[in-house]
Parts: C-alpha cells; structure tokens; sequence
C-alpha cells in the first residue's frame, strides 16, 4: 500500500510521462516558442534607440510575458495549465483507465493531488524553458543586466509560475464535474477566456456605469478587488515585478510594485477553492 | 424449482468476501435490491446474471467504485468502501471496462500500477518479469500500448491484476476477446492461481468456462442472488435429488420398463426403441438396474449418466429474462 503523498507522487511521475509524450504538449510548445521568437523580435527593435541595458532588458522579457495580447507568455502559460489539468479525472474516465486507477490502493484524494502536481510540474518544465530560452536571447541581443534587475526578473519569474497553479486547479476543478474532456475543456476554456477577464474587470465595469472617472486610472479600492480574482491578471502581476513596477494596459500605464503578498494570498485562495470543490467531488462521486 | 438466496455459513476467518443486503438505487432504479453473497478463502466464485441483472454493479459496489444505498461489504473484514485503500493491496482486479493509457508501453503500466501498491526497485523488477512470462506477453511488453489489440490489452489487464500477489482476485469476463489459445491459457491460469491458495471472483458470460474453473456459483437475478451454492449442490438440487440416466440395448426388448419399475430399482422408467431412460431416487443404484436387466437377457451397448449442464440451470433458475 502506498501512503499519501507517497501515491500521489506515482500518479505525478506517470501524469508527467503521459504529458511528455503527448501531441498537444508538442503542439503549443512549438507555438509558444514561436510567439516567444515574434515577441521578443518585436521587443529587441521597439527598444533599439535605449541606451540603459536594464531598460532595455526587462522591457523586451516583460512586454513578451506580459503585455503582448493573446500570444504573451502568460497567456500561453495560463492556457497550458488548463490544457494539462482540464481532462484529468474526466479523461480518465472517459477512456476507462479509471478503474484500474481506483481498483489500487490509492485515495482519490491521492489520485486528485498526483494530478495537480504533474499538471503544474509539466507546465512548470516548459514554462522554465521558454524563459531560459527567452533570457538567453535578451541577454545575447542586448547584454547582461544588473544584479537588482536580475532579482526583479527571478521575482516575477516565480511569481509567474506560482501563477500557474490556479489555472491547473480550474482545470482539475472542472475535470471532476464532467464525465467527457469536452466538456471540461469548455467550461474551463470558457472562464478562462471569458468569465473570469468580465470579473476581473467588474469593478471597472461598475465605475463606469456609475461614471467615476477618477477609477479608471486603476488606483480604486473596487476596481483592484475584482482584479484579484482574475487569475491572469495576478500572473500578470509576475511580468510587473519583472517590468521593475512598470505595467501597462489597454487604458494606460501604471507605475508602482505590486502588493506581492496579496496577489500571492488571492492566488492561494484560489486553488484552495479550485482544488476544495475538486476534493470534495471525487471523495464522494460514483465512477459507473 | 427449489433456490435460496442464503448463504451457507461459514466461519469470519474463512470468509474473504461478505456482502449483507446490499442496495443500490440509480435514480428510480434499483439496480441491487438487497444482495446477500460470501465467498471463502480459497474458492473459485462464479458470478452469473442476465445482463442488467446488477452484476457489473455489485462488482463496482465491493470494490469502491460506488457507493452503496444501503448494506454492508466487508472485504478481507474491513468494512467498503472506507477501508478499501488498505483492503485493494490484497486484491487484483481485471475489470470488464477499462483501458490503457496509449503512449506509454507494457512495461510502463506495469511500473506505475506497481509502484501504486508500493512495490519499488528490484522487486517490482523482478515481479514484473514474473506477471509477463505468466500472461506471456513478453514479446510486445516493450510496445506503446495505443498499438495493442484487444488481446494483448487484456494480457496486459491480467497481469497489472497479479503485480502484488493478490490474495483476492476479481475477474469480470476475463477471457472476452482472447483467441481460443488465450482463452484456455487463461483459464488455466486461473485454476494455478486457485491452487496457489487465491480466492478468485469470476464474472463470466461464458458458461462452460465457470463450470470449468469455480467451485462455487451464485446467480444474480433482479438485482438479486436467487442461487449460491458448488456446482454439485446445485445440479443436485435442480433435479431434487434425482439422477437421469440412459442406458442403451443391442436390440430393442419390450417390457423393461414396467420390470425396473415392478421390481422398485428405479423411481421411473421410460422405454423407447433400444434407449431406457431412468430416474434414481435417494440410495437407488444404477448398478441394480443393470444386473436385473443382463438376468432378462437384455444386451447392454451403454450406461451415461445424464449430466445437467450449467446453460440448463441457469436458464431454468433466470427464466424471462435476458441473455447471460
């Protein structure tokens, strides 16, 4: 019999095998590597006429991990979480490896936490490549840079992918809900793309209803509120540290850190919520 | 037709399997409507059923699958599905529905649902060696599964069910799809394991293979077992104690039948051209039978006894409804 933990890290090690050897992984690995390429391209000639390295260097990584709309690092990034998590238990289901899963001596508890882990492992692996891969070029196109920018690139790099984990949490969430990937994949796509930007943005939508144009620099208590329950929006939170500060968006910069702490509790929160209903629903599902 | 649906008794330290009004409701449905069933250490419990008859369910139902409306499983003594992750260590499992995840191979699979039971290093090495060469499928082991036909996947299914040496093994239709040479490989398999001290529980559609191999059947009817009992006892009972038997003359020899039936040897007798069909009641004799007619002058060809098969009381004991 295997404990816990001991059986999630099985179930871990074998998601991670499986997510290697996909099509999918390839797939958006190879799109992600050339948007990277777009990204950082488009970068490296926006900041030619700058003469400060640091500048120039955590603009280009940031403005690719960031700011660049859709094909961003971030956006790819967040994608893959849910693309590795949002078939976990229902795939499973759906082409019955799941009953040999749950006829072992394993919790679905166990099972359920071996998911999250290889999910986020995987996404983890080819995140950390892209950026190494991506800091390699800023650092042969335009040179090193100092040791303060260098520990502001490393913050947002973690940032970022501690980031990661709410998405594969959303994804697992919704893997439990349904007993085809479709379906999953929808629902999770659908917030993803859909309904959590719109609450994300409710605190803005209300200001403007309510024609506060003093909101819409993006300093108002309700407008940040609702920020933070957007998930991507507090990953891109990773590309402001790596900016220095500086982040920009549809309406404008905005300067200043980021209140770290608490974009790190509102991603806790998140996956303890994510991955609270998750628990509960396998615990007490009948898999016929 | 005399059936009952209670178990013999037998002693808790014998029993491995013991299921007590087990319900289970699916909606308005009620797929198993009160099941009682036991099965001992060592024995072979064949498990049959029209289809819809709550088999596949009772299976997910002990092994945590599901979860009862109502009843009581109690495996290896521990009360399902709460204490299933330390009871499904001694259990294997061949499941009716089930795949493989198709980019990793054989030996992959064989790896991580060996490491599930907490069996590492060189042992799950060497056991994993054991469980190929025993469902032979050394030759493809290597292979991604996604190429695997039907039979290849279910040698795979057998052997992740042996990986930790169950002492409980649950077999759901495990010859299905197998050629004649696998299927009669597997049966053999069975009837070593059973000898090797496993109790095994065989969910089989196919008749001839669970009289071959249990030593004990239960039929489940309606969502509920309405025979447990040894092949013996059951073929004794549906014939209420009789036994048939024909016996076969040379030449045709009038009148026969009315002497073993004077004479009180048999319980009934029927004559028709050279064949005499007869009933034996309790203590009667065949060999009686026999020795008054060679006294008549009747020249005997052949005695068989005549053996009710399994198909037969099946079909007897579930009769209006479906296929097996």
């Amino acid at each position: 019999m295997t404990a816990g933990p001991e059986g999630a890290w099985v179930v871990a090690r074998k998601e991670m095998a499986e997510h290697v050897r996909t099509k999918r992984l390839l797939i958006i690995g190879i799109l992600f590597l050339l948007a990277l390429i777009l990204g950082l391209w488009i970068g490296i000639e926006v900041t030619k006429g700058q003469t400060n390295v640091n500048d120039r260097f955590v603009f280009i990584l940031g403005f690719y991990f960031g700011l660049f709309p859709l094909i961003s690092g971030i956006s790819f990034t967040s994608a893959l979480g849910i693309m590795m998590s949002g078939d976990a238990i229902a795939g499973e289901w759906k082409d019955r490896t799941l009953f040999l899963l749950l006829s072992k001596p394993i919790s679905r508890s166990s099972v359920l936490a071996g998911k999250v882990i290889g999910a986020f492992l995987s996404v983890l692996g080819v995140f950390t490549l892209v950026f190494l891969l991506g800091f390699g070029i800023v650092l042969v196109a335009v040179g090193a840079p100092g040791g303060s920018t260098f520990g502001d690139i490393m913050a947002g790099f973690v940032l970022v992918a501690i980031g990661i984990l709410p998405f594969v949490a959303l994804g697992i969430f919704t893997s439990t809900l349904f007993r085809s990937p479709t379906g999953s994949f929808l629902v999770a796509f659908g917030a993803w793309f859909l309904v959590l930007p719109i609450l994300g943005n409710l605190g803005f939508f209300i200001r403007l209803i309510q024609r506060d144009s003093n909101a819409l620099g993006g300093d108002d208590g309700l407008v940040k509120f609702f920020h933070h329950l957007d998930p991507r929006w507090l990953m891109e939170q990773g590309a402001t540290v790596m900016l220095g500060g500086r982040s920009f968006n549809l309406f404008g910069g905005v300067e200043g850190q980021p209140n770290i702490p608490l974009v790190v509790l509102a991603m806790a929160l998140q996956i303890v919520f994510y991955l609270g209903l998750s628990f509960w629903i396998i615990n007490r599902r009948d898999y016929a | 037709m005399t059936t009952s649906a209670t178990p013999p008794t037998a002693s808790a330290a014998q029993v491995v399997l013991d299921v007590k009004g087990l319900h289970k409701w699916y909606g308005r449905v009620h797929a198993l409507d009160g099941v009682d069933l036991q099965v001992r250490a060592g024995e072979v419990m064949g498990f049959l059923g029209p289809n819809g008859a709550g088999k596949t369910t009772f299976t997910r139902c002990v092994l945590g699958f599901l979860r009862p409306s109502q009843g009581e499983i109690r495996l290896f003594g521990q009360s399902m599905p709460q204490g299933s992750q330390e009871v499904l260590s001694k259990v294997g499992v061949v499941p009716d529905q089930y795949d493989f995840y198709g980019n990793l191979n054989g030996r992959q699979h064989l790896q991580f649902y060996g490491r599930l039971h907490g069996i590492k290093g060189a042992e799950l090495g060497a056991r994993i060696d054991e469980v190929v060469q025993m469902t032979g499928m050394a030759e493809f082991v290597r292979r991604r599964v996604r190429g695997y036909s039907h039979g290849m996947k279910q040698r795979l299914c057998i052997a992740q069910a042996l990986i930790n040496r169950p002492r409980f093994i649950v077999f759901d239709e495990p010859t299905n799809g197998l050629d004649p040479r696998g299927a009669f490989e597997t049966r053999q398999l069975i009837k070593s394991l059973r000898a090797s001290g496993a109790t095994i529980f065989l969910n089989s559609h196919i008749l001839p293979e669970v009289e071959d191999v249990c030593t004990r059947v239960a039929i489940l009817s309606k969502g509920r077992v309405v025979v447990q009992a040894s092949v013996t006892e059951l073929r004794a009972r549906m014939r209420g104690g009789r036994t048939k038997v024909t016996i076969t003359l040379e030449k045709p020899m009038p009148g026969l039948d009315t002497l073993l039936l004077s004479r009180g040897v048999v319980q009934q007798a029927t004559q028709s051209g050279d064949q005499l069909t007869c009933e034996l009641g309790q203590g009667q004799d065949i060999s009686e039978a026999v020795q008054l007619l060679v006294k008549q002058g009747a020249r005997i060809r052949g005695v068989q006894e005549e053996t009710l098969g399994l198909e037969q009381m099946f079909l007897q004991l579930t009769q209006g409804e479906g296929g097996v």
